[in-house]
């Protein structure tokens, strides 16, 4: 089977932030990208994609910039503060299916709350600001 | 019910936090604005609906249940022009609170069964896919905000995430999450309740009364609800 980014397999993926990182992603990193590194490349569900068959992948630490660049996400480097940020992958849905994305977020004493301990009631989430 | 403040400093949204009992509402804070990036809010207020298997039903929309102080405004033909011309844009903008109380209302009667129910295909299909510039403008903004919070806000913080929230600006001018935020933050005197006019400013190029008009007007500054029912 063909791997790439367009070779049409389905895509299932949990919501991944926009991430902070280094010049480098480590397995962490790209877990929490969602992606794993594997013989064949960048893989996500059942979708992979390949890596330059010059890169050394043997220490499984990859250059942000080679996996953003794969990837289609976007990264981005503050030399100043040399702080990475890489975002979400350009061109694909916004929502991959209606299940609520896992998110955790704070109330306002810094307790964490994950929304799907939202689980057994409807509920009405409201967007707001003080601006 | 649960609320999700996007404000970066808590202490900007606590003053509007009910006292004592909240009624059985969570109130959240979302400083990073995962919420923009996972759910697609681009602008407050804005709901989505969850149902009891934490499925997305409706949303992301621009969510009004009371009519705007706005509209009911006299404009004073001696007030500055810009203050005319803001208030003229803000009384534009559509809204349709008693429309979408009653299909809040509905749906809770209702539940699956409701006509404003979207299923996965509809929910999906009204969501355009995130552009190359609006992907590059959620790191963008991350790192506006990292840098920002690590300087500790305050004047320091906005010099440090300034050029970077400005790309975000540039990159999703219909993004009014991060530009909202931006202009509050610079023309806010320091430890004085938030700035709602966004005005225009020495640091940021934009301002609510322009960014607006030129991205629109009032009707794209919203996101309708189509209540139209399951389409």
């Amino acid at each position: 089977m063909e791997f790439g980014p367009d070779c049409g397999l389905s895509l299932l993926h949990s919501y991944v932030q926009s991430v902070l990182v280094s010049e480098t992603l480590d397995a962490s990193d790209l877990a929490s990208l969602g992606w794993e590194l594997k013989p064949e490349g960048l893989c996500q569900d059942d979708r992979c994609v390949p890596l330059p068959k010059d890169l050394d992948v043997s220490g499984g630490v990859l250059p942000t910039e080679v996996v953003g660049q794969r990837l289609g996400m976007p990264v981005l480097h503050d030399a100043d503060a040399n702080v990475w940020a890489i975002g979400p992958e350009a061109q694909q849905p916004l929502l991959a299916s209606n299940r609520l994305p896992d998110l955790t977020l704070a109330d306002f004493n810094g307790n964490p709350f994950n929304l799907g301990q939202l689980q057994g009631r409807k509920t009405l989430l409201v967007a707001w600001a003080s601006w | 019910m649960v609320t999700v403040s996007l404000d970066i400093d808590p202490d900007a949204a606590r003053p509007f936090l009910p006292e004592g009992a909240t009624g059985g509402i969570r109130h959240l804070v979302d400083t990073d604005h995962a919420t923009t990036e996972a759910l697609g809010f681009t602008n407050v207020p804005m709901a989505i609906w969850i149902d009891e298997d934490n499925r997305i039903v409706r949303g992301p929309e621009s969510a009004s249940v009371e009519r705007s102080s706005f509209k009911d405004i006299e404009i004073d033909d001696g007030w500055p022009d810009r203050i005319k011309q803001q208030l003229a844009l803000a009384k534009s903008i559509p809204s349709h609170p008693e429309a979408y109380r009653a299909a809040i209302v509905d749906w809770a009667a209702n539940g699956a069964n409701s006509p404003y129910v979207l299923t996965e295909a509809e929910l999906i299909g009204r969501l355009d896919p995130r552009n190359d510039d609006e992907a590059k403008a959620v790191a963008a903004f991350e790192l506006g905000q990292h840098l920002y919070q690590r300087a500790g806000g305050g004047a320091e913080g906005i010099a440090a995430a300034k050029d970077w929230w400005q790309m975000a600006h540039d990159l999703h001018p219909n993004n009014w999450t991060y530009k909202r935020q931006a202009w509050t933050l610079v023309t806010t005197p320091e430890g004085k309740a938030s700035d709602l006019s966004q005005g225009p400013n020495d640091v940021f190029t934009g301002n609510w009364l322009d960014d607006v008009t030129a991205n629109g007007g009032g009707e794209s500054y919203v996101t309708d609800p189509q209540l139209g029912g399951s389409s």
